[in-house]
């Protein structure tokens, strides 16, 4: 049986995403905002018939006119005009139902291509809590295609759309092209013909809008919300991160009674565990800051705060459209600088590539972690907040607030812009489904650990290599380490970071840093260890550099991770997004000039301050 | 453990590492410059947006 080419187009968040998911089984990304899918996806399935379906997953689009690159991409493939993509045999453009008046004018839009295709009324659970009802075969009548009803998130949901891939293709509807305002007509038509929508259910959205939107109030839920996330990341993740650290403590305690002194052993428990378990521990924080993204992007709440923020981005010179790719980057700043393909101004689009390094990613939470257990006590401000969760609230403010100011002084310097107003789809509010934020936990955590065993482990193990050898000569008076070639590096760095008031061990550790940010930690773990004049003195990180460093050594340390460029892939897909080392250059110049300043202006106010 | 065994399986560890991180950072190089590839999918920035790379 010959495979059936299958596209999944619609507006952005509709539940393309989620039915492609759901259909293919994959996992993909799915949230409830608009740009989530940049790219287009691909997956295989086999119908209940037997009929074996290649699945693309395109990018969201709003028309086929559009100059955006992610949009530009659907229609590529719609029309087959993709190098090396055959052209999909079946259009299946979703829809969702809650909102057919946006979403039924892109379907019209699809119609036009004239090739075959199916319309699915997606989220038809949402439709029917809010008691919209759609006679849905009077709007394939008055479509001239075939509309099933799915529900994307529920494994049934999606036998209707199962059954129509295994009958024959629908036909292709014929008719005269239409123009936008007859477009409008028919739209308002169908609705008025096929589908009733009462309003007292949009009132309830409404009711939350009249808060979430407030200007006043809407701020300050989006502050408490944030800082409630980063109370809850100190508060809640201590019992599991003692469960891992004693878990790292007895393999390292087994393998030390296990094995005989030699370089296997040193190998073993100064390089890996130390290296990994340094880093590990940091897992239960991490998933718990995701836990708060993932119900935040599943409401419906997130397209809000970009509508709240827009303001105060049009004042840096950006606009609510860089919030999705700014918010992405706290994950990770690769996919937040991919997402800016959906930002149609090449100055803004450039503009917020270069800012998105200075969101906080979740690679720099352990080191954050690391710093601010060792000097900031775990003590109550206020008989209410944790003051170690404040810390960590100020450090992703102040990331914040840089890029913006970052992104006001090269506004300065791009001249006028020209008005580009923010229209942005609001959605409607739901809760977030278990699932898919279970999920996304999951993924977080196999990204993390996956790291761990890719990146972590042998970059410790080439640490440990460079901390032990050569071996220290026999009339050593310094510790060993610092004849080895780390040792070496470490103090050739020195004079650069000596002003910021670093020691050897951090000039070692910032440079495997570069490939991961979270290295950086068990870097410094080898480091200590191989340092330690026994294996008690290895075990606690935090208590070996509280001891060794001064609260203005690890400030200083804490102000250079908010700015500097240390990731070699964010400086990747810089060069790739921009298509050119010359702006690749003035994001890694400009970060490690900021980056200095911030840690050299921190240490010495923190020695003035301290006397 | 006999010497020569310790030996050999630190040499595996440390050259298996070396080899490893060569490997992705020419990989990493190659993808940087191929400004048409698009994302090559090997998901190692965390949360990647693409399943299979584009063709």
């Amino acid at each position: 049986m010959s495979t059936l080419h299958v596209a999944l187009v619609g507006n952005p968040n509709c539940g393309k995403t989620a039915l492609f998911n759901r259909l293919t089984g994959s996992r993909e990304k799915v949230a409830n905002y608009a740009g989530v899918t940049v790219e287009r996806k691909a997956g295989t399935l086999v119908t209940p018939g037997g009929k074996p379906v290649y699945l693309l997953d395109l990018p969201g689009a709003y028309s086929l006119a559009s100059a955006s690159p992610d949009e530009k991409i659907t229609r590529d493939v719609c029309l087959g005009q993709v190098n090396g993509e055959k052209q999909p045999d079946l259009i299946v453009c979703v829809v969702d139902a809650t909102n057919l008046r946006l979403h039924l004018r892109f379907a019209l839009e699809v119609r036009e291509l004239g090739r075959p295709m199916v319309v699915v009324l997606n989220m038809m659970d949402a439709a029917a809590r809010r008691g919209i009802y759609i006679d849905r075969e009077k709007l394939a009548k008055r479509l001239g295609v075939p509309v099933v009803e799915t529900v994307a998130v529920s494994r049934d949901g999606i036998q209707p759309l199962l059954a129509l891939l295994d009958d024959t293709c629908p036909l292709v509807h014929q008719g005269l092209p239409l123009s936008r305002a007859q477009m409008h007509a028919d739209v308002t038509r169908m609705l008025n013909d096929a589908v009733d929508v009462p309003r007292r259910t949009a009132a309830i959205d409404d009711r939350i809008d009249g808060v979430v939107l407030h200007p006043l109030w809407g701020l300050v839920l989006l502050a408490a919300t944030m800082f409630l996330m980063f109370q809850a990341v100190y508060a809640w993740a201590t019992p599991f991160m003692d469960l891992i650290d004693a878990g790292v403590a007895l393999v390292g305690d087994w393998l030390a009674a296990s094995l005989p002194d030699g370089i296997l052993r040193s190998l073993l428990i100064d390089g890996i565990v130390a290296g990994i378990g340094g880093v590990i521990i940091f897992l239960p924080q991490i998933l718990i800051l995701f836990l708060f993204i993932l119900a935040l992007e599943e409401s419906g709440y997130l397209p809000r705060a970009a509508f709240l923020l827009d303001r105060f981005m049009a004042g840096a010179g950006l606009t609510g459209r860089s919030f999705i790719p700014l918010l992405s980057s706290f994950a990770c700043a690769v996919p937040g600088i991919m997402a800016t393909r959906s930002i149609q101004d090449p100055r803004e689009r450039l503009a917020t590539i270069l800012v998105a390094p200075l969101m906080t990613c979740s690679a720099r939470l352990p080191v954050y972690a690391l710093l601010i257990a060792a000097f900031i006590p775990q003590r109550e401000v206020a008989g209410l907040f944790n003051l170690q969760g404040l810390v960590l609230f100020a450090l992703y403010f102040a990331a914040i607030v840089s890029a913006m100011g970052v992104a006001w002084f090269m506004s300065r310097f791009r001249g006028n812009a020209g008005e580009h107003a923010l229209l942005l789809e609001l959605p409607s509010y739901h809760l977030p489904d278990p699932r898919d934020v279970l999920i996304g936990l999951v993924e977080r955590g196999g990204i993390f650990l996956r790291r761990v065993g890719t990146i972590i482990f042998p970059m410790t193990v080439i640490l440990w290599f460079l901390a032990s050898f050569p071996a220290a000569p026999a009339d050593a008076v310094r510790p060993a380490i610092e004849y080895s070639y780390a040792g070496q590096l470490g103090n050739w760095l020195l004079p650069f970071f000596a002003p910021l008031g670093f020691t050897w061990q951090i000039c070692i550790a910032l440079v495997p840093g570069l490939a991961a940010r979270e290295v950086f930690v068990g870097a410094l773990a080898t480091v200590y260890a191989l340092g330690a004049v026994d294996d008690a003195a290895a075990d606690q990180l935090t208590g070996l550099i509280a001891a060794d460093w001064s609260l203005a050594t690890a400030l200083a340390l804490l102000a250079w991770y908010v700015f500097a460029p240390q990731c070699i892939s964010t400086i990747a897909v810089i060069r790739r997004e921009t298509n050119s080392w010359k702006m690749t250059g003035v994001a890694v110049v400009y970060l490690t000039v900021l980056a200095w300043l911030a840690a050299f202006a921190t240490y010495r106010v923190t020695l003035a301050l301290s006397g | 453990m006999h010497a020569n065994a310790e030996f050999a399986i630190v040499a595996l560890l440390v050259g298996g590492s070396l080899f490893w991180v060569a490997r992705a950072a020419w990989r990493g190089i190659r993808a940087a410059n191929d400004a048409a590839a698009g994302c090559g999918g090997c998901k190692a920035c965390g949360s990647c947006p693409t399943a299979v790379p584009r063709r």
